[in-house]
């Protein structure tokens, strides 16, 4: 149970337009929910193509290191990473500078 | 070779007839199918036997009758055998009693054959032979040739036809054999087919499905192996009062039926199996007429339902359909009730496991919110002061702690409202079970609705387990909301719901549950105002504010500060191992003196700050950072906590004071004498400096 209170939740929300498709994360991105995420993002690929992607992390409480290394790959597969708090922030701001360095 | 070469008997020498017979014996000896035979002989014989008509009598030792077949060998047409010739009347009876050749004819009949000579002249028979069909080990029955012209059948022709009757009667041994292994293979296929669907169940109910995949496992391989239209199951709600349909397999089923339809108990067959406990079996006719729904389009049909029955109690009812009439014998409703009897075990079994898991989950939960208790304990044993204002507030909590009724604290951040919500559950009649809390401002509200009433697996997106919510976890005890006023105005309704209903669903599931967890929630924002701006509902409202408490802010208790000091004093100390003997009156004062906008979650960690800092015996507050924290307060907040005390101007007076003499302090770096002392910056005498920096409770920070 504890470990459960841990580990928390994680829920993904995806309101698709005609030219955007917006993933709105809340809760833990830690594992379970990482492989989640990913394997919830590989399926919704073809959808997303030609659209404009953006994950809202505005909700998300909080982000191991997976969950860095995941939003990282949303980042290079197109995602636009929208956080609003101050730790997001500083996540999202790791990830996109990374990502220009390369 | 053709019937007529046969009219004249010399034309065939002994030699060629018995070489035709045994063409004719290979002929029939390859069929299988004692009617397709039958047909072969009827074809066949004419080449070596003379006939116009010929039958066969197979004995049933079971019915003690014989199967008689006969036909005009011209036309192949069938004649019936007569009904009203007895069976000891018959030639066949007498030639399978005797075991003999029998030959009649018009003119020699006896008289036990007076019936079978009427038959004769009917159609026109002048002559009859019947020989026995008998092999080395059974007796087979017998065979007839009868012919139109007289004398046909003389004692050689007789002794030919013995013959004839010798192969005839293996060949009809062999088929009926074939039948017989036919249907024992059908039968031994079924059995095992059977045999092989209860293995099937018994894998499915060791396997680690989920219960109601295990059901629908379980209905769909009944379906399959009995050959049936439909099969479903029905289990009880908890209460008894209506039967849910858990699993169903039935293709061509109409609307007025799904999986999680209610059934009626009153209205309908399985109900009425469930109440009596005892098997039906019916047509569908009869099982609409009784109010089974599900295929009011098909007119033809048999349905049977069964009680599951485990330890005398039943459970549910199990049911199957097929479209045809009276599709069910003994053995198939033997084999249903030997299901039903494996599907009950299994059923019980599951309501076990998920009663434990249930309470397991509900004992793990309750743990966590314990431990939570014992860690926190240090913090709330008691409620420190002995205000007025505070003694009111509690005076209030004995009130409404023994009844059941929703209570609203008031009170701003850091006054104790939660000390005063579990003090409210631990002076109740629920104190034995958990005080559950969850601040709703510090959940995303996407996951608020999840963490207060749970989830069901792949409820949405991440939903990757079940999750029992805070309401039901709280069943019996206490839920405390702080923050209420977060709550979103979506997830107010379905909160009313549980205020008033008492009943709540988890996000994804159908299945209404409920909870009996008494409500304690706590704001620092004025509910009432949200509701005339329409940011909370009033309804929700009303319902919560049944028992508002006001918890006082500190500035208001000021009594109690010297107190709170002294308590948190000695919690920080004995903590960090430190012994402070004393708390100077010049720091207390500036305590007291203080407006705690952080109330006494502020003076709590400013304390536990002097704790740190001091190195002696005496206490060291830091009153600096008590000034700075007062001048990073919002001005227009500074002025309506100010508005609410009284001697307000005062209080403003006196702070505007102590910020410009520490402001001339700091930037004279604490020298108060001389030309660029403070006293000579703000103007003043330094005796005068020195009393109002005393008044003020104003000391130089130690390093």
């Amino acid at each position: 149970m504890d470990e459960e209170r841990v580990m928390g939740m994680l829920r993904i929300t995806i309101a698709e337009t005609l030219t955007e498709q917006k993933w709105t994360l809340e809760g833990r991105l830690v594992q379970p929910w990482i492989s989640e995420l990913k394997s919830t993002w590989t399926k919704t690929e073809n959808a997303r193509r030609e659209r404009k992607c953006v994950v809202d992390l505005t909700a998300v409480t909080f982000i191991d290191k997976n969950g860095e290394k995941v939003l990282a790959e949303l980042s290079r597969g197109g995602a636009q990473l929208i956080a609003t708090g101050c730790y997001t922030r500083h996540v999202v701001h790791n990830i996109e500078r990374k990502k220009s360095n390369r | 070779m053709r019937t007529e070469e046969l009219e004249d008997g010399s034309r065939l020498s002994a030699a060629t007839r018995y070489e035709s017979l045994v063409g004719v014996s290979n002929a029939i000896g390859t069929y299988r199918d004692p009617k397709e035979l039958f047909g072969a002989l009827v074809r066949e014989l004419h080449r070596v036997v003379r006939f116009d008509y010929i039958g066969v009598a197979i004995r049933d030792e079971k019915s003690n009758t014989f199967h008689r077949h006969c036909v005009d060998a011209q036309t192949e047409a069938a004649i019936p055998p007569d009904p009203e010739l007895g069976m000891e009347e018959s030639d066949a009876w007498w030639v399978y009693q005797n075991q003999e050749p029998l030959v009649t004819s018009l003119e020699t009949c006896d008289a036990r054959f007076s019936r079978l000579l009427e038959v004769l002249k009917k159609f026109g028979v002048h002559c009859l032979c019947t020989l026995p069909l008998t092999t080395a080990h059974s007796k087979v029955g017998t065979l007839t040739f009868g012919s139109k012209a007289p004398d046909v059948y003389p004692a050689d022709e007789v002794h030919f036809l013995s013959v004839v009757a010798e192969q005839i009667a293996l060949a009809f041994d062999n088929a009926l054999h074939f039948e017989a292994a036919q249907a024992s293979q059908r039968q031994l296929l079924k059995k095992s087919e059977r045999v092989g669907l209860l293995l099937e169940l018994t894998n499915h109910l060791v396997s680690n499905l989920e219960f109601r995949d295990l059901l629908r496992a379980v209905v769909a391989s009944t379906r399959r192996v009995m050959g049936c239209d439909g099969a479903g199951i029905t289990l009880a709600d908890s209460d008894n009062s209506h039967l849910r349909i858990y699993a169903l397999d039935f293709p061509l089923k109409d609307e007025s039926i799904q999986e999680e339809s209610l059934v009626s108990m009153d209205q309908d067959v399985s109900g009425a199996v469930f109440r009596t406990g005892k098997l039906w079996c019916g047509s569908l006719v009869e099982a609409r007429r009784l109010g089974m729904k599900g295929s009011a389009q098909i007119e033809v049909g048999t349905a049977c339902v069964l009680p599951l029955v485990s330890r005398g109690r039943v459970l549910g009812t199990f049911g199957v359909l097929k479209y045809q009439d009276n599709a069910f014998s003994g053995d198939d409703i033997e084999f249903l009730t030997q299901i039903g009897n494996q599907v009950a075990i299994a059923v019980e079994n599951a309501c076990a496991f998920g009663e434990i898991r249930e309470l397991k989950d509900q004992l793990s939960k309750e743990k966590l919110y314990l431990e939570d208790e014992i860690r926190t304990e240090m913090n709330f044993a008691q409620i420190i002061g002995n205000s007025t204002s505070l003694r009111k507030v509690l005076k209030h909590v004995e009130t409404v702690a023994p009844t059941d009724s929703t209570v609203l604290i008031y009170g701003e951040t850091g006054t104790g409202k939660e000390l005063i919500a579990r003090a409210i559950h631990d002076l109740s009649p629920r104190r034995a079970k958990p005080f559950v809390k969850l601040n709703c401002a510090a959940i995303p509200t996407g996951l608020l609705e999840s963490e207060l009433f749970g989830h069901e697996k792949g409820a949405f997106t991440g939903a990757i387990a079940q999750r029992i919510g805070r309401f039901e976890v709280a069943n019996g005890g206490s839920i405390f909301l702080d923050e209420i006023g977060e709550v979103p105005l979506e997830l107010q309704t379905k909160l009313l719901r549980v205020l008033q209903e008492r009943e709540f669903e988890r996000l994804g599931s159908s299945r209404t549950l409920r909870t009996d967890a008494r409500l304690i929630a706590a704001t620092n924002r004025d509910l009432e105002a949200m509701v005339s701006e329409q940011k909370f509902r009033s309804d929700l409202f009303f319902r919560l504010n049944v028992f508002p408490i006001h918890v006082p802010p500190l500035r208001e208790r000021q009594g109690d500060i010297p107190i709170l000091v002294r308590h948190f004093t000695e919690q920080f100390s004995r903590r960090m191992k430190k012994v402070m003997e004393t708390i100077p009156s010049a720091a207390m004062d500036a305590l007291s003196r203080y407006h705690w906008p952080g109330n006494i979650r502020e003076l709590q960690n400013v304390i536990e700050r002097a704790v740190i800092i001091s190195t002696g015996p005496a206490l060291s507050v830091d009153v600096a950072d008590l000034k700075f924290s007062k001048a990073g307060l919002p001005e227009e907040k500074a002025a309506t906590l100010n508005s609410k005390t009284n001697g307000a101007l005062r209080d403003v007076l006196k702070e505007t004071e102590r910020q410009q003499i520490l402001k001339a302090l700091k930037q004279s770096n604490w020298i108060v004498a001389g030309p660029n002392g403070a006293a000579d910056r703000l103007g003043m005498k330094r005796s005068t400096l020195r009393l109002r920096m005393h008044k003020l409770g104003i000391s130089r920070p130690t390093a």
